[in-house]
């Protein structure tokens, strides 16, 4: 009985004692600082840009102290370069942008690595190169500049203004891009809308699609994929007393493969784009708008609108944020 | 001679057997007098044979090969008096007997532990546990009354992940791997919200079976654990209600005879209406100010209602209704409802002159629940089945069987964003037809339990062949050395992926699409789970009421199918999608182990009641890329449970329980950076960008969570009135010293949300 008294004994205390500490771990014992870089080379203009920033595995609140830059900048040992086909190596320049807006991460100290006048030779092999004495890291990375991304479908010189048959059951309006290792298509509708205090607002609303619909770069529009797409973009809106379509704008967005970041971690591609602006329905799609019991809601009249259209999205002019809104 | 009866009692099934001498049969139901509730395990002789009966679950029994004559019949049971009646045995004839047995005045305790002595004389306790109302109630209650969820805690090898948004892990089986059956329909999510609350009111629940693994053969479609919950009738004899209420929520059931039995006159007609339901979000406020802001965001509110029609000779037919709902609102976060409706018959009819006993059951089950998210599509899902079941019971004196054939008709709707952010809706309609053949064979020392089930999966034109058996050799009087073995299969998939430590939502499908076609180099036609169960272990039934167990398990799922943690882009619809499998497809191939060992002991005394469970596990998993252990693994959980009777009448009852369990594994994070990459994998590094904060994984559950302790503990005061009212006051407090366990971190701001702090409690329950 005193033996058996006593592993109990010792069993309650061996419980009560392992069970005291009540610390989560969240991360991993000396867990060593590591600098993370997303870059990104860009065929269409001619600007390159890199981030480098720290890794940050410190205790306390993420949203401070990613905006706290003694935790989220390395320091001014840190050197970036980008190597050209030839082996030239131009160090890039760091520069500090104005605070962002939006988004959880707005940085003060926004520094990002930059080239201007940098143009890519499409096929051909760039190295970043990232080095960094106080913590004793290199990072390198090679990519390939992408060719030029262009709609093979439809050409892009007819498409401006021109009509194109949505309502064709048989074969819908679609879009044809080059390939790439990854691609977004985005379509954006153009519309107007006249509210019943007479006011009219010209509004534009974008969607991103996932390429290779069906094994191929592109997409079909039939007319419910159509008309769901309105139903997804446009709200029902009690002050509108109408409104008119005016023209789709089509945009795809191809990008390389990562490539891999030797000594560290990040993202580190090319990238392409090509934009087909002011795409026309015939005049039955605009009927089947304003008829149809899936559209019917949205008050849109039978009768495009043909007139000045002044974008209302400033962000037009930046590709990139049309995909990621 | 033992060889002999069961040779005799299969082949008696056809008809007298020449050779035999003369002889007859009696069979018949067993009812508890005051209440008309049926007795299980009640002995049965007949003076002059030389076989028994034990009545089963539905009171039901037969002694067979009687001789002819006059003889007397005897059916005893612990608490109550002897039934004795005179009959003449006819050739051939079988006589037909209801039995009323009145209650004896003796402690409930005694006859509690009466009823688990001869249980587990007649039954293979291996992975078995029998809960009854008495056991429910050993536990702290902390809703008013105990709760099987809070019982299911405290069973060695289930695995409870804590009070808010908990879940059971039985054995290394998620829910979805668990099978949970009221009255024979399917309850796909038997767990509110919070998780110290069933669906199920212990006021009507007869009793629970829990087979943490190795069960039989009637039970299928499920490859990890069982839980099969039976309601009791409404009382025949006279009306009663309870009543309570408690700073968490109440409840009220009624029930009572609209054709009461009598003497003469056995047959009943009873119905049992309950109601219980919550009201913790909005008292939370009023009774713990201390709490956060979230408070306790947890509603529910569960209606069931029975209707028993009984025979003259014992047959009956249940009709039975439920209506559950729960809602989780964390508000500007998220918000879960769900709800479950359903119904259905059970007839059990035993015709005049045959040996057989026949049930026939018939279930529509609708299952729908919806998820809410601050930046998230809605999400929604809805399981609904019919479900057919005949069953034939054979209850021979050391042969019986029982047969049983099975139509489930199964729909799954699964409403979700995809990777592009648009709506899809998954439809699927399922039909099994299983049979299956469970027996029970006696023979010396051995009981011996083969049993197999065929599992045809029309929708997939998949065909299982479920082998089961089960073994108990008695060592000695006191201690049995006890088996068990089968395969299971299962289709129904669940979209709460393993790695999800708070998963209020469980969406269901069923189907062979979406399913990975390859796994570790081989194609897989049949997009089925498949495991094989073992387990061997040692039970002492012994003096002063000492049960003491000891059990090693094995699960081998050798084939399971999990949410897919890889998936990157949509499914596509055509066969030349470019993606790998493992990026697109919504579930995956998975194989893994459980396997652990489970220690029990158990003490009862007239003022003590002591139990303690142990459980040492180990679940692995296997998928495409990697090995890792689940959320779930917990190592080693600890029960500890007593209950203490004071005062000279012993209506004072203290009870405490302390869970101890070693920490969860979780993964942990390597760093926080901004993530400027979308859905698509695309990203904008333009400075004037604001990317949001993304979190770097470390390898899967590779760190640990601290402990998990807890302690509960009760008091309770009953006053018994005349015309048996009673009036019960409880005093509960949960988590008495207030551990602080973790419910989550958010791993961005590294705030930690523990679960429930301490909470006192206080209920009245008043039965009149």
């Amino acid at each position: 009985m005193k033996t058996i008294r006593l592993i109990l004994s010792a069993a309650i205390l061996w419980a009560f004692t392992i069970s005291c500490n009540n610390v989560i771990e969240l991360f991993p014992a000396n867990a060593p600082d590591s600098l993370y870089v997303i870059g990104c080379l860009d065929g269409y203009g001619s600007v390159q840009q890199v981030k480098v920033r720290k890794l940050i595995h410190g205790h306390g609140d993420g949203t401070l102290l990613i905006n706290d830059p003694e935790y989220y900048l390395p320091d001014s040992s840190t050197r970036v370069y980008l190597q050209d086909p030839s082996g030239n190596l131009t160090a890039m320049n760091p520069v500090v942008y104005p605070r962002q807006t939006g988004g959880v991460v707005a940085q003060d100290s926004n520094v990002i690595y930059q080239l201007e006048n940098y143009p890519l030779i499409s096929g051909q092999k760039y190295t970043l190169k990232i080095d960094n004495p106080a913590m004793g890291q290199v990072l390198t990375s090679t990519i390939s500049a992408l060719p030029t991304a262009e709609f093979t479908y439809p050409v892009p010189a007819s498409v401006v203004h021109s009509t194109f048959r949505f309502t064709d059951p048989v074969r819908p309006f679609h879009i044809a891009f080059t390939p790439a290792s990854a691609s977004v298509w985005s379509i954006s509708l153009k519309y107007l809308d006249f509210m019943a205090n007479g006011d009219t607002l010209f509004r534009k609303a974008t969607f991103s699609g996932q390429p290779n619909y069906g094994g191929v770069s592109g997409r079909e529009f039939d007319l419910p994929y159509l008309f769901m797409l309105f139903n997804r973009l446009i709200p029902d809106d009690p002050k509108v007393d109408f409104r008119m379509f005016y023209r789709f704008d089509f945009l795809v967005w191809n990008r390389s493969g990562f490539a891999k970041i030797n000594g560290g971690m990040g993202l580190f591609y090319a990238v392409h784009h090509a934009i087909l602006k002011n795409v026309c329905p015939t005049e039955s799609f605009n009927s089947a708008l304003a008829d149809s019991t899936d559209t019917k809601h949205l008050k849109f009249s039978p009768i495009p609108y043909n007139g000045t259209f002044i974008d209302p999205d400033s962000t037009l002019v930046n590709p990139f944020l049309s995909i990621l809104r | 001679m033992k060889k002999l009866i069961v040779i005799a009692s299969i082949l008696s099934l056809f008809g007298n057997l020449p050779g035999f001498s003369q002889t007859g049969s009696v069979k018949g139901f067993v009812y508890d007098a005051s209440t008309g509730q049926p007795l299980a395990l009640a002995s049965v002789t007949v003076e002059g044979s030389k076989t028994k009966a034990v009545t089963d679950a539905d009171g039901f029994f037969m002694v067979l090969r009687v001789p002819v004559g006059s003889h007397s019949l005897r059916i005893s049971y612990i608490g109550f008096e002897d039934f004795n009646k005179s009959m003449t045995i006819e050739n051939q004839m079988m006589e037909q007997v209801v039995a009323h047995l009145k209650p004896q005045v003796v402690s409930l305790q005694v006859a509690t532990v009466n009823a688990e002595r001869r249980r587990m004389e007649h039954l293979n306790p291996v992975s078995a546990h029998h809960i009854t109302q008495e056991s429910l109630k050993s536990i702290p209650g902390l809703t008013g009354q105990s709760d099987l969820a809070e019982y299911l805690q405290v069973i060695p090898g289930i695995i409870f992940s804590g009070d808010r948004g908990g879940q059971f892990y039985i054995r290394g089986g998620a829910p979805v791997q668990n099978l949970v059956k009221l009255d024979g329909m399917t309850v796909v999510n038997p767990f509110h919200s919070v998780g110290f609350a069933s669906v199920f009111d212990t006021e009507t629940i007869g009793s629970v079976d829990v087979y943490t693994a190795g069960f039989d053969s009637r039970y299928g479609g499920r490859t990890s654990s069982v839980i099969d919950v039976k309601t009791r009738m409404g009382n025949r004899r006279e009306f009663k209600a309870k009543a309570s209420g408690t700073t968490f929520g109440y409840g009220l059931t009624v029930e009572g005879p609209l054709k009461k039995m009598t003497e003469e006159d056995p047959s009943s007609i009873s119905v049992m209406i309950s109601n219980k339901g919550s009201y913790i979000q909005k008292s939370a406020g009023l009774f713990y100010p201390y709490l956060d802001s979230t408070g306790i965001p947890f509603n529910y509110n569960d209606l069931f209602g029975k209707v028993s029609f009984v025979g003259r000779k014992g047959d009956q037919l249940d009709l039975i209704g439920m209506h559950f709902t729960d809602a989780a609102d964390y508000t500007g976060l998220m918000r879960s409802t769900w709800e479950n409706n359903g119904g259905g018959f059970r007839f059990l009819v035993s015709p005049s002159n045959s040996k057989l006993l026949f049930e026939q059951t018939l279930f529509y089950s609708d299952y729908s629940g919806t998820f809410l998210e601050q930046s998230k599509r809605p999400r929604s899902t809805r399981y609904n089945s019919l479900e057919g079941m005949f069953k034939v019971f054979f209850n021979g004196p050391l042969f019986s069987f029982v047969w049983g054939t099975e139509l489930n008709v199964i729909h799954t709707l699964h409403n979700f964003a995809n990777a592009a952010n648009l709506l899809r809706e998954i439809n699927n309609y399922a039909t099994e037809l299983i049979t299956f053949l469970d027996s029970r064979i006696e023979t010396g020392r051995f009981l011996i339990e083969p049993g197999m089930r065929f599992h045809y999966y029309a929708d997939q034109g998949y065909f299982a062949a479920e082998p089961r058996l089960k073994v108990r050799f008695k060592i000695n009087d006191l201690l049995n050395l006890n088996i068990a073995s089968g395969l299971y299969s299962q289709d129904l998939l669940s979209t709460t992926s393993p790695e999800d430590v708070i998963s209020l939502f469980e969406g269901y499908y069923i189907g062979p699409g979406y399913v990975q076609n390859t796994f570790q180099g081989k194609y897989i036609d049949d997009k089925i789970s498949l495991a094989w169960h073992a387990v061997c272990g040692l039970s002492y039934y012994g003096p002063q009421n000492l049960k003491l167990s000891v059990e090693g398990y094995v699960k081998d799922y050798y084939r399971m199918i999990s949410a897919n943690r890889y998936k990157l882009y949509d499914l596509l619809v055509n066969a030349n999608n470019p993606y790998p499998e493992y990026l697109t497809k919504y579930f995956i191939f998975e194989k893994g182990w459980a396997y652990g060992i489970d220690f029990l002991a158990d003490w009862n005394t007239a003022s003590w009641n002591l139990y303690a469970a142990y459980s040492l596990g180990y679940v692995t998993r296997q998928d495409e890329f990697m090995d890792y252990v689940p959320h779930f693994d917990r190592r080693h959980n600890m029960n500890f449970v007593a209950g203490y009777k004071l005062g000279h009448k012993k209506d004072w009852e203290l009870k405490a329980r302390w869970n101890l369990g070693s920490g969860f594994p979780f993964t942990q994070s390597l760093g926080i950076y901004e993530n400027l990459v979308n859905n698509y994998g695309q990203f904008s590094i333009d400075p004037t960008t604001s990317g949001a904060l993304g979190v770097l994984y470390a390898p899967l559950n590779g760190g640990r969570l601290p402990w998990y302790h807890r302690l509960d503990i009760s008091l309770q005061k009953a006053w018994v009135f005349r015309k048996g009212q009673s009036l019960e006051v409880t005093a509960s407090i949960m988590n008495l010293y207030n551990r602080l366990n973790v419910f989550y971190v958010d791993r961005i701001t590294q705030k930690r949300i523990n679960q429930l702090p301490i909470l006192p409690t206080l209920g009245l329950c008043w039965r009149f």
